[in-house]
């Protein structure tokens, strides 16, 4: 029990609980079903419906499909990162962060190698470069050279 | 150090241009409760913070506000790339079009350009993340705002994901408060500024 004083805010701080899987976790904006707040003008399943794979940019269904699961693994791991920011002795959501750092990393080497990369590093040759659309640009964003 | 992935946080997908949602959405760029506002401002409170795992906080939020600012862009770009002479002025977007064509420039959407004075890094542990507190949930309002007028669901569903991460944030900086506190004199919060008082820092 958090010790309350006068002319002080109080803030609970979170214990973690069940998490959403990453796709519900996109579409809500968060990882923590208990931070999930959302406004009336918003319907329940625009809550619960993640970006169909369409929604994410890539020349075939292949790229546009690993680049929602990166879209979606790297966030939960983002949430998380936050958490541990002002949770640093939780073991267990670290454990549950590097699992998803790990399996972030792998996809985006996949996307590099199979597609586009993302970050400069990841070219394997001077080519690659030019490959990845701009991210402002939408889904049927294509390269121009 | 900053590093970038070609991707946005969360996918825009506009596929109508409408110049009167984006006089309105800009505001979440250039406004005074954007996130280029947020972004600096946490970016700017994080070196002088007592606490390390709080500069960390700062740095991390203030990394994915950046995020946020990319993909209030890419609405705003999105919804005036194809923009016809005729649509820029039955939209009302013609003052902003005479200075900025269909560039991006940071403004509220009243027209106020983007301002340090929209932020402030006050160099006071409390008082910092007081004002981030109240920052996140004035960001929130705004998205409120949107969402109740703006109709499209291509651009709801950004706006919708943005305004549960002002939620989540201020969550954290509720926690990070909480953290400041085991700092201080805890029959006295104010007794010093962890910040600069630093002979009281236990």
């Amino acid at each position: 029990m958090q010790k309350q004083h006068l002319a002080m805010a109080e803030i609970l701080v979170q214990e973690m609980d069940e998490l959403y899987e990453p796709e519900q976790a996109l579409a809500a904006g968060t990882v923590f079903p208990a931070l999930n707040l959302p406004f009336f003008a918003i319907t329940e399943e625009m809550m619960e419906k993640a970006p169909s794979a369409k929604s994410y940019q890539g020349k075939t269904e292949a790229q546009q499909k690993k680049l929602k699961k990166l879209t979606e693994i790297s966030f939960v791991a983002d949430d998380l990162n936050l958490y541990l920011c002002t949770h640093p002795e939780d073991e267990k959501a670290f454990e549950i962060f590097q699992e998803y750092a790990k399996q972030k990393k792998q996809l985006l080497e996949e996307l590099g190698e199979e597609h586009f990369p993302l970050c400069a590093e990841d070219a394997g040759e001077l080519a690659d470069r030019k490959k990845a659309p701009s991210p402002w640009k939408g889904a049927d964003a294509y390269v121009v050279l | 150090m900053w590093c970038y992935e070609k991707r946005l946080q969360f996918p825009v997908n506009i596929k109508r241009t409408c110049a009167k949602t984006a006089k309105l959405i800009i505001s979440q760029y250039g406004g005074p409760d954007g996130e280029l506002s947020a972004s600096l401002r946490y970016l700017s409170q994080r070196y002088t913070m007592p606490l390390k795992t709080v500069g960390g906080l700062l740095t991390d939020i203030g990394t994915e506000e950046l995020g946020h600012m990319e993909m209030i862009c890419a609405m705003v770009y999105q919804l005036t790339k194809d923009l016809s002479v005729e649509e820029v002025e039955k939209e009302g977007f013609a003052p902003y079009y005479i200075d900025h064509t269909t560039g991006i420039w940071p403004q509220a959407a009243a027209g106020l350009p983007f301002s340090a004075v929209e932020f402030q890094s006050k160099g006071d542990a409390v008082t910092d993340l007081m004002e981030n507190l109240a920052a996140e949930q004035k960001a929130r309002t705004v998205y409120d705002n949107l969402l109740r007028v703006i109709k499209e669901p291509d651009v709801r569903e950004p706006l919708k994901f943005l305004r549960s991460r002002e939620i989540v944030h201020f969550q954290r900086f509720g926690e990070a408060l909480e953290r400041t506190k085991e700092k201080l004199n805890s029959r006295n919060f104010y007794y010093f500024n962890p910040e600069f008082d630093k002979q009281f820092l236990q």
